[in-house]
């Protein structure tokens, strides 16, 4: 699974959470939060989807650093490759 | 108790239109079925081509396939081609009725009607959907306008602000989700909740509604929890006896009710029950809110962002995680010294996290 791949999944699941989010024209490195006015509960629910369907340990402690596609991305990927 | 009823039937007509606009799709996804296993002539002959014996289950990846099939392939009638042409249809999806599959004029013809057919339809269903939304979407914005405005009209607030040091729920919330996995982790929420429930077991006389000049306190203590939409509005489902209800129990409900608000399917029971009502901004925005109490009921509890802040703590400056916290009561029912004491009682109950 590659970062393309990646990125299609956190897409699925964030638009889950923002139906109506243009996500086309969100930036990498945008918060998520702040751009599409999602909050802690709907990252909450997005990242349980993402651990279910990736098979993913995230750590809470990680939640604070995941604030963006990028970010979420790098994580995934590192963690898929241990 | 105009608010709540009219609230009630703003649920319902939403309940009902989106009712509607579903059995629409479910007939529109049968239809598509049933397209599907009714046209297996053409593809029989594939299967016996191939030599190969397919379940009916296969079948649609077999229409898939056969979609691919080059154009020269199909046998198509001259006249059959033309019409097609002005009709702007796409040939190579039609099924012909001809021998060996040729098709023919009426099957070209036949293809179109049903293609206009299921695109109205299908606007008809995306209609409905529109309506739906737009119609709830109303009717919420009119009973929080009546809800607020009758607040702010007949209830005299007051407001008693204090901030809680939230260090050792927030480690004690950190330890238990290591051993939790992802989706059954305990938020913030879910102790809020559980501290205000436990809080007014011992101050009862911010828990129950002022009406007809006299406050009746309520047995049940049912914490209800503001969610808001991402269409706009917001909607204040219960958590029933949370006071009775263990962490546990509260986490599986609160996550249930925060999915089920966001898709619009909350009981009516849900949504009129509250005894008191937390509001609870998170973790992005303001650090405070005072908020308007929910009448008939005689207080809110108004929990901001938690941020880190110097704090004297054992007589050193520490920094640490504070969550400021507004309590609006009705100065009908109670005054500023049992509000007070309510939010003394629930910064001790955040204190000890374990206990709760």
């Amino acid at each position: 699974m590659n970062t393309t791949d990646i990125d299609t999944i956190i897409k699925k699941h964030l638009h889950r959470v923002a139906p109506e989010a243009d996500l086309e024209t969100l930036e990498p490195n945008e918060d998520l939060g702040r751009a599409l006015d999602i909050d802690s509960m709907d990252f909450y629910n997005m990242m349980v989807a993402i651990s279910e369907e990736l098979k993913v340990d995230i750590p809470e402690e990680e939640y604070g650093k995941l604030r963006s596609l990028n970010r979420i991305n790098q994580f995934l990927t590192e963690s898929i490759n241990k | 108790m105009a608010v709540i009823d009219g609230k009630k039937g703003a649920a319902k007509e939403e309940v009902e239109l989106k009712e509607v606009a579903e059995e629409k799709k479910e007939i529109m996804e049968e239809v598509k079925k049933k397209d599907v296993a009714e046209s297996p002539r053409p593809k029989k002959e594939k299967v016996k081509e191939n030599g190969e014996l397919k379940t009916s289950a296969e079948q649609p990846e077999l229409k898939e396939k056969e979609a691919e099939v080059p154009l020269h392939r199909v046998k198509v009638s001259p006249l059959a081609r033309r019409v097609a042409e002005d009709l702007n249809v796409d040939i190579s999806k039609v099924e012909g009725s001809g021998i060996g599959g040729t098709i023919h004029r009426k099957d070209v013809e036949a293809f179109a009607q049903q293609k206009v057919a299921d695109e109205t339809f299908e606007k008809e269903v995306e209609m409905a959907e529109k309506v739906s939304t737009i119609k709830a979407q109303k009717s919420m914005r009119q009973s929080i306008a009546a809800a607020m405005s009758q607040s702010n009209r007949e209830i005299p607030h007051y407001y008693l602000e204090t901030e809680i040091d939230m260090k050792a729920s927030l480690e004690w919330l950190e330890e238990q989700n290591k051993k939790r996995p992802v989706n059954e982790r305990l938020l913030p929420p879910v102790l809020l909740i559980k501290a205000v429930a436990n809080s007014l077991t011992e101050i009862p006389e911010l828990n129950g509604f002022w009406t007809d000049e006299a406050m009746h306190i309520e047995e049940g203590i049912h914490v209800g929890f503001a969610i808001s939409l991402r269409q706009g509005g917001l909607v204040i489902p219960a958590i029933l006896n949370a006071d009775l209800k263990s962490l546990e129990e509260i986490r599986t409900e609160f996550v249930d009710m925060v999915m089920r608000a966001r898709e619009g399917h909350l009981r009516s029971r849900e949504l009129s029950s509250a005894t008191i009502t937390i509001t609870s901004l998170g973790e992005r925005g303001a650090e405070k809110v005072y908020g308007v109490i929910y009448p008939p009921q005689v207080a809110l509890v108004g929990f901001g962002k938690i941020t880190e802040r110097p704090c004297a703590v054992d007589g050193l400056i520490g920094i640490r995680p504070v969550l400021s916290t507004v309590l609006a009561g009705d100065h009908r029912a109670t005054d500023g010294h049992t509000g007070s004491r309510f939010l003394e009682i629930l910064n001790e109950n955040l204190q000890h996290p374990d206990e709760l």
